[in-house]
């Protein structure tokens, strides 16, 4: 038998079980991956991880998903192959919908998953473990995202935009090493008139012009009066305190009564 | 004979390319098309998309778009990519045909750009205003060539072998990484704008001598170490537990409750001919009669009660309290006249 002295690539790597570490079964007893079944693979979780392995697949009717775990989790990274199957590579993404890396293969090698039945196929490491030349080591970046309460995940360039009450503002401080760092303030103050932004958008805000001062005019004398720090004003009789006094000022929840204290005169009901 | 290694394997295989887009039917000599390229031309590659790169596998690919000889000893290698943000970003490596066999270089693409805030307000238009650089190259790659005669023989100084379709010199998708979205590139700081009081249709409108209504940016592309600090009002926590960062507005947490109004950028004043410096341009609480006797509006009613008359004068805004005794009995010598 004679052999292709420079094979290409893919073509060299038929009939091994590479992108499988050579001890791999790739059995878990019951189904099995065909060598070649994927020609080359490159994995690289975000959230790092080491010793990638398929740990499960599922088949349904309309697809299959495959699951990819590591020495972090038995779930680090999924990918999925629409059936019938016309890729010829599987996009591997997290959790959070971020790549992970890619399976390679052709539609003919992937068909073997839809011949396993419809249902939940698991491996252990031993049996799928990726060789390590397909693991590819993620630099450390320090922070990856923001994932906010509701699951999504901000990335790349992130603003912070302080709204409705809230200020941010920056400055440059030093750290005990005497490095500058950037740094973020925020401030809850609150917005004054947020009311009336909530009427804007509905347009049901009217703008008023509030009275600020009441002039009171007694003969010739003439009072500004402002209101107090509550923004009330005070109308009360003189001389509240004496027995003899007439005016009545009364408060009510219709109004302010003014009136005078008095007997009316007796009508005389005879011509 | 000794054992091939990787690089010469490669060099007799259309490996980094994918199967059939390169090497096919390349004649002994003479010019080439990208189709033809010979497999000694590249005998390795491999290229990291960044975090803001756009790439996603399975659509995107990476291909060799062109080799220039731009002099007699210079070479020229120029990857790019389908992906939309990588369209005026390639690859481009340089190689002396002094350079030996299996010469490896890396390469980063340019960084992406952005308009600092503070050009975008100077620049009359945005073309006209340079750009600043933030975060990461939008992608890396490494090359590694073969012998450089075999390129220096089939291209004339000059000239370039350039790819005419999209199925040509693509690159095998097992030597790309991608990272795109993978991490935080950088923060920036701003603030929406605050609710600005209206005036009424017949009041002279409230005037800034500045743009309201925008977003105004404090910071752009802030990157590495990075502290919040509680300001008034706030509370900022940390769970190491959970990795999580929680902001909580509480009365007088942080620095307590502010004295003054808290601008949203340094320049920001009051409106023009503001008669109390509020930013918003409204009335404090004290400025503005919001109650008569604990009785608010927005209608109030004056009731006339015995030896009493009310009286309006709405063109004047004047009211009238006469205590002027009406119905009441009067011994004949009374001239009561009270005052409010």
């Amino acid at each position: 038998m004679s052999d292709i002295r420079y094979p290409e690539f893919i073509d060299s790597l038929e009939n091994t079980k590479y992108p499988f570490i050579a001890t791999a079964s790739l059995s878990n007893g019951s189904v099995s991956f065909l060598e070649g079944t994927f020609l080359d693979a490159h994995i690289y979780a975000i959230d790092g991880g080491k010793r990638y392995y398929i740990s499960k697949v599922v088949v349904e009717s309309e697809r299959c998903v495959l699951t990819i775990g590591s020495d972090q989790a038995a779930n680090s990274l999924t990918g999925v192959v629409a059936i019938p199957v016309t890729a010829s590579s599987i996009r591997l993404t997290d959790e959070h919908s971020r790549p992970g890396g890619i399976l390679v293969s052709e539609p003919d090698r992937l068909s073997v998953l839809t011949a396993w039945g419809i249902g939940t196929h698991t491996f252990e490491r031993s049996q799928t473990e990726f060789c390590v030349t397909c693991q590819m080591p993620i630099p450390d970046p320090g922070v990856t995202g923001f994932r906010l309460e509701n699951g999504d995940i901000l990335s790349g360039r992130v603003w912070f935009v302080g709204d409705d009450g809230v200020v941010l503002s920056t400055s440059t401080v030093t750290n005990k090493n005497g490095n500058p760092v950037d740094r973020i303030r925020v401030d809850a103050v609150g917005d004054p008139l947020y009311l009336q932004r909530l009427c804007t958008s509905e347009n049901l805000f009217v703008p008023v012009n509030p009275i600020r001062t009441l002039r009171i005019i007694n003969g010739d004398y003439t009072f500004d009066c402002a209101p107090d720090e509550q923004g009330n004003f005070n109308i009360q009789m003189n001389d509240s305190l004496a027995a003899d006094a007439a005016l009545r000022v009364r408060t009510t929840n219709e109004g302010i009564v003014f009136e005078v204290e008095g007997t009316t005169p007796v009508q005389d009901n005879n011509p | 004979m000794p054992r091939p290694n990787f690089f010469n394997d490669n060099i007799n295989r259309t490996f980094p390319f994918q199967w059939a887009t390169a090497g096919v039917d390349t004649p002994g000599s003479g010019s080439v098309t990208m189709l033809q390229l010979p497999d000694e031309i590249v005998a390795d590659c491999g290229f990291i998309m960044g975090p803001e790169s756009g790439f996603e596998e399975g659509t995107h690919t990476v291909f060799l778009y062109k080799i220039t000889r731009v002099s007699s000893t210079e070479f020229t290698y120029e990857f790019r990519s389908d992906a939309p943000n990588l369209a005026d970003a390639p690859l481009v490596f340089t190689r002396q045909i002094t350079d030996p066999i299996y010469t490896t270089e890396f390469v980063e693409s340019i960084l992406p750009g952005f308009i600092p805030f503070s050009l975008s307000l100077s620049g009359s238009a945005s073309n006209s205003t340079p750009e600043a650089f933030c975060g990461e190259p939008y992608w890396t790659g490494y090359l590694v060539t073969g012998p450089m005669s075999a390129i220096a023989d089939r291209l004339a100084i000059g000239n370039s072998i350039t790819r005419a379709s999209s199925a040509e010199s693509l690159v095998e998708p097992a030597l790309i990484q991608n990272l795109n979205e993978s991490q935080l590139v950088s923060l920036s700081i701003a603030n929406a704008d605050r609710t600005r009081a209206l005036r009424p249709e017949d009041c002279p409108p409230n005037q800034w001598p500045f743009q309201t209504g925008i977003i105004y940016v404090n910071r752009e592309c802030l990157q590495g170490n990075l502290r919040f600090r509680s300001g008034y009002n706030m509370s900022v926590s940390q769970s190491n537990l959970t990795n999580t960062l929680q902001f909580s507005a509480i009365i007088n947490a942080g620095l307590g409750e502010p004295c003054e109004e808290v601008k949203l950028f340094a320049e920001e004043t009051p409106p023009n001919g503001s008669p109390n410096n509020l930013l918003e341009g409204d009335f404090y609480c004290n400025e503005v009669l919001r109650s008569i006797n604990g009785l608010q509006g927005p209608n109030l009613t004056l009731f006339a009660g015995t030896g009493v008359a009310i009286t309006s004068d709405s063109a004047n805004n004047k009211v009238t309290v006469d205590i002027n005794l009406q119905d009441l009995s009067l011994c004949t010598y009374s001239t009561v006249s009270e005052s409010i």
